[in-house]
């Protein structure tokens, strides 16, 4: 008797299942509902003429949460026939809007990372902004725009989003720290050796109980810093993180990165070792480090403190020291009803007009170099000492994320240990590059 | 054997005494924590005292954070689910404990079996299910469950039930209550120390319920205090200045919980939650 | 009789109708749904297609599979055992009147009360190597804390020790339990001069097997399914140490969309608490205790 009723229940499940997947995938969702898009006139309405109800995603603080919605106010000046529903999403940003997709409500217009727009794109997801960009060649006028980030944002030779801005991690230093401890502010042309003895002089144990008081730098362990470190010596993940076909990350470069990394927390002790230490004592904020390899973006955090910040670069000896950056833009998915209402709001953030109201938080380095470089946004109250270093660094960066769809998950399963082992001392910097070429390796094979 | 009873007295006391004060010293830090200065919460050595308590720790919950929307948020939800629950519970406990059918135990096994059942294999698909009803973003996934059944409390209802005796059923009977009746004003009564524990459960379980909250709630007004709190740990996560009020956030929400529960075990302490039907 | 028994089984079904629309609804149709698509290679985006058992078989080629199955087990292997024992022990410490008596109960009961939100933060601090709770105290002793998070090692007992500190949940049940326990088969064994811990295995215990039973096999289904630490403290780590099979699983589905592998994990993960729930049923029928005879049986 249990036999069959066991039976009949792997039956009557497994026919349920099969019933309900059946019904309502996204992908099948009907595709005549969408308006068919003619290259030809693609994003060349007149604003008056543009209409529709969309809806945009982003995340945020309040503030910029604010400027976001500050930005809606003058794009609805402009185009009055459109109607934007702005929802933000604070938690598990991805996962959420994915969820979106799949309940077949997906946003007209999509906040992110390149590395969600490569992954969408993949999966074919997204409308293709060609034709869009072909009729508004403005957007590649290289005096006004930073051209040479665009890579990043197409797939297949396609463009899949327009372009907000790029952050590059940079070095905040804490100016009346240096001034306390007689040591000189960073320069462009300052070397490791510098940096080392700045170090040394700004490590102090104020009371004399053998304890260090004040740090030299924050331990920056973060994938990001770790990568501006890599950079600064002119180390590489890829040949080319827009198109990686070889991995490189097992090199001399890197290693000494690494090992500077290490050393500057374990072997010197000019950074603090515990985890969340620098959350604890108030870290860089809070007047008690020195220094900080942080996204520009830290800027908007930042600028309530109550010292005198600068910005600089870590020592760039190598050939070919460069900076990592961290990049943002705004995607429409294939399946928006009103594709001409979409284009409207995503190009809007790239104009003049967005992208000034964007760069007054000094959140983001806008991809318009008139706006990023302006006295309004480098002088802004609260604006560490050399502000423009963010705009100049553009020039030399490279995106912090490889174009690959399986990115979040190799980043995860092949950084992530290797660094928790190395941090850890359980295995030496050659022995952690070597996983970690391994494993990028496997994942590059993946996909 | 007086002096041993003492002595087993006192060592007992003791044991209490030792153990409440390990368990306590976490939930102490919390609240001292909650009171103290951000920039004293990670002095070493730590401070166990603290001589100003800082009201506006507590205060910013509200004026800033929005802590009464999640209170209100999460109560709705917790009475939600109690209702549900109970109504659910004691129609198919009743029904199980008094139904006439031939496969009814059949049925019942099936039941029992679900108790076993790992929420792990149920919960992606479920998610799935909900969202192509077109319930995702709504509050519903987590409340709407609780309005058909839960295996635990059947049971243990339907064990209570099977302990009314016969003679009153049939009295009822006699007098001509039917089925709704017999089960408000007979049956019910009797299990009350299971409804004083379904409800205590429930209502704890759903006030402090992290990962379906975390799933399915995505626009600020739903915001329960489960995931008020994650959202004020992460996005300021990286000043210790939020301690405090994180602490505060947290003991505030401890408090109900605990006055619920210290009553709920006083009315249940002075019965049985476990009958055998010998007795 | 033929009508008398149709409405009898109208009524039957009426009154569980809602239990049989859930079951249908939340637990079936999911789960065939989740058998479906550990068949298929689902990345919840675009179309899913056939893909036969290759979820099951990169399954056991993933070393990270057998990584979770290993931290899971241990983990499940420590605390449950260890805190069905400390509760039971706690409760009969518990279980006598006394002016503070209740305030005690309550007190113990806290942390089981706590939201897994809270308790983790907390503990996340009192971890904390450097400016935590416990390494602070630990230090009075003269003892250097290891870096209980961050170091693969300890991370493990520190997550036992959280366990520990929210045993109250089973206090709460035995408490029930002890008071069940007739009464008179203490005052007849305290008469024949048996002491303390005669009168616990021979009496309170055997008395609160069936008890007993029940805790420790939601307990064990329940530590199987540990997420909250993982997803909050710890995200998998360091290095995997705390990778548990439902953070895994989570992880998978959620995270990398890999929705076929997920669901295949579920499946397994069903399959193995079925047995072993079969496995612990079958062996405390032997030792469990029933007093009536109704009471074995489960229908």
């Amino acid at each position: 008797m249990k036999r069959k009723l066991t039976a009949a229940f792997l039956c009557l499940s497994m026919a349920a299942g099969l019933a309900l997947t059946g019904c309502g995938n996204s992908s099948d969702a009907p595709k005549e509902e969408t308006p068919k898009v003619d290259e030809k006139t693609a994003g060349t309405l007149d604003p008056q003429e543009v209409e529709g109800e969309i809806t945009f995603t982003a995340w945020g603080s309040d503030a910029e949460l604010e400027c976001d919605q500050a930005v809606l106010d003058a794009f609805a000046k402009k185009y009055p026939n459109v109607k934007v529903d702005f929802e933000p999403i604070n938690d598990d940003y991805l996962t959420k809007v994915e969820t979106m997709i799949l309940a077949g409500e997906a946003p007209d217009v999509i906040y992110g990372h390149p590395r969600y727009f490569q992954k969408w794109a993949s999966q074919d997801l997204l409308l293709d902004l060609t034709p869009y960009f072909e009729n508004n060649k403005d957007f590649f006028n290289e005096d006004v725009y930073a051209t040479n980030i665009y890579d990043a944002f197409t797939y297949d030779g396609k463009y899949i989003s327009t372009v907000n801005g790029a952050d590059t991690f940079l070095l905040f230093y804490n100016k009346d720290l240096f001034d306390e401890a007689k040591v000189e502010y960073p320069t462009e042309e300052w070397t490791w050796d510098d940096f080392l003895a700045a170090c040394e002089k700004l490590t102090i144990d104020k009371d004399g109980d053998g304890e260090t008081d004040q740090y030299a730098i924050s331990p920056c362990s973060g994938r990001e810093q770790l990568e501006a470190y890599m950079a600064a010596f002119g180390g590489e993940m890829y040949d080319d993180v827009n198109n990686p076909t070889e991995v490189k990350v097992n090199s001399k470069e890197n290693a000494q990165a690494l090992q500077m990394w290490h050393d500057l927390i374990f072997k010197y002790g000019y950074a603090p070792d515990a985890e969340g230490s620098e959350v604890v004592t108030g870290g860089f904020d809070g007047g008690q480090i020195a220094m900080d390899v942080d996204g520009v973006y830290q800027c908007v955090y930042r600028s309530g403190v109550d010292f005198n910040m600068g910005l600089a670069a870590l020592p760039m000896e190598a050939r070919n020291s460069h900076y990592v950056s961290l990049m943002a833009g705004y995607c429409i998915p294939k399946t928006t009803k009103y594709p001409e209402a979409a284009w409207a709001l995503a190009s809007f953030m790239q104009e003049k007009e967005g992208q000034e109201i964007l760069a007054s938080t000094g959140l983001i380095t806008t991809v318009d170099k008139d706006v990023a470089s302006s006295d309004a946004v480098i002088n802004m109250e609260g604006a560490p000492d050399n502000h423009i270093l963010r705009v100049t660094s553009l020039d030399n960066a490279v995106n912090v994320d490889a174009k690959l769809p399986n990115w979040t998950e190799t980043m995860d399963m092949v950084w992530q240990p290797a660094i928790d082992k190395l941090y850890n001392g359980d295995v030496t910097v050659e022995e952690a590059l070597e996983e970690i070429q391994a494993g990028l390796e496997e994942k590059l094979a993946e996909k | 054997m007086r002096t041993r009873e003492k002595i087993t007295l006192v060592f007992r006391y003791l044991c209490i005494i030792l153990f409440g004060i390990l368990i306590a010293v976490p939930f102490y830090w919390m609240i001292i924590t909650s009171l103290k200065d951000p920039n004293r919460v990670f002095v070493r050595p730590m401070e166990w005292f603290t001589d100003k308590f800082r009201i506006e720790n507590y205060s910013a919950l509200f004026t800033q954070y929005h802590f009464e929307q999640y209170v209100f948020s999460t109560v709705k939800l917790c009475l939600l689910n109690v209702a549900g629950t109970v109504l659910s519970c004691s129609l198919v406990a009743y029904g199980f404990a008094f139904g006439r059918y031939r496969h009814k135990n059949k049925i019942f096994f099936i039941v029992l079996l679900t108790m076993i059942l790992p929420a792990t294999v149920t919960f992606f698909p479920q998610f799935i299910l909900y969202t192509k009803l077109g319930m995702y973003g709504t509050l519903l996934p987590l409340w709407l469950p609780s309005f058909f059944g839960n295996a635990y409390y059947i049971f243990f209802l339907r064990q209570y039930f099977l302990t009314v005796p016969k003679s009153l059923m049939d009295a009822a009977r006699i007098d001509g209550c039917g089925e709704m009746k017999t089960l408000l004003k007979i049956v019910v009564p009797m299990a009350k120390p299971v409804y004083v524990v379904m409800i205590l459960n429930t209502f704890i379980g759903v006030w402090g319920d992290f990962f379906n909250q975390l799933i399915y709630i995505t626009n600020r007004e739903n915001y329960t205090i489960s995931i008020g709190l994650t959202a004020l740990n992460k996005s300021y996560g990286h000043t210790s200045s939020i301690m405090p009020t994180l602490m505060a956030g947290a003991f505030i929400v401890t408090i109900p919980v605990l006055i619920v529960y210290y009553f709920g075990q006083r009315a249940m302490m002075n019965s049985y939650v476990f009958r055998d039907t010998g007795k | 009789m033929k009508m008398k028994r149709k409405k009898d089984t109208v009524k039957f079904f009426l009154f569980i109708s809602p239990w049989i629309i859930g079951f249908l609804l939340f637990i079936l149709i999911p789960m065939g749904m989740s058998l479906y698509y550990s068949f298929t290679d689902w990345d919840v985006l675009t179309k899913e297609s056939f893909v036969g058992m290759a979820n099951y078989a990169g399954l056991f080629q993933d070393p990270l599979f057998y990584k979770s199955l290993q931290v899971t087990g241990v983990y499940t292997l420590i605390t449950v055992p260890l805190n069905v024992f400390l509760s039971l022990m706690t409760a009969i410490l518990l279980n006598m009147e006394g002016r503070f008596m209740a305030f005690f109960r309550t007190l113990y009961y806290i942390p089981a009360v706590l939201s897994a939100v809270v308790v983790a933060i907390l503990w996340q601090w009192i971890f904390n190597s450097k400016y935590g709770l416990l390494n602070d105290v630990l230090t009075k002793f003269g003892i250097e804390g290891p870096r209980w998070l961050s170091d693969p090692q300890w991370v493990m007992p520190a997550l036992v020790i959280m366990s520990i500190w929210g045993i109250g949940g089973g206090i709460i049940m035995y408490l029930a339990g002890l008071q069940a326990v007739p009464k008179d088969l203490y005052e007849a064994a305290t008469l024949d001069g048996a002491r303390f811990w005669k009168k616990l295995f021979h009496i309170t215990i055997p008395s609160m097997s069936p008890i007993i039973l029940f805790t420790f096999l939601t307990s064990l289904i329940a530590t199987l399914q540990t997420f909250s630490q993982a997803y909050i403290m710890t995200s998998g780590g360091p290095n995997h140490a705390t990778l548990f099979y439902a953070y895994y699983l989570y992880q998978n589905g959620v995270v990398y969309k890999k929705m076929g592998k997920a669901c295949a994990m579920a499946w397994l993960f069903f399959i193995a608490v079925m047995l072993l729930s079969l496995v612990v049923l079958k062996v405390s029928g032997k030792v469990v205790y029933y007093e009536s005879e109704e009471g074995g049986k489960l229908a």
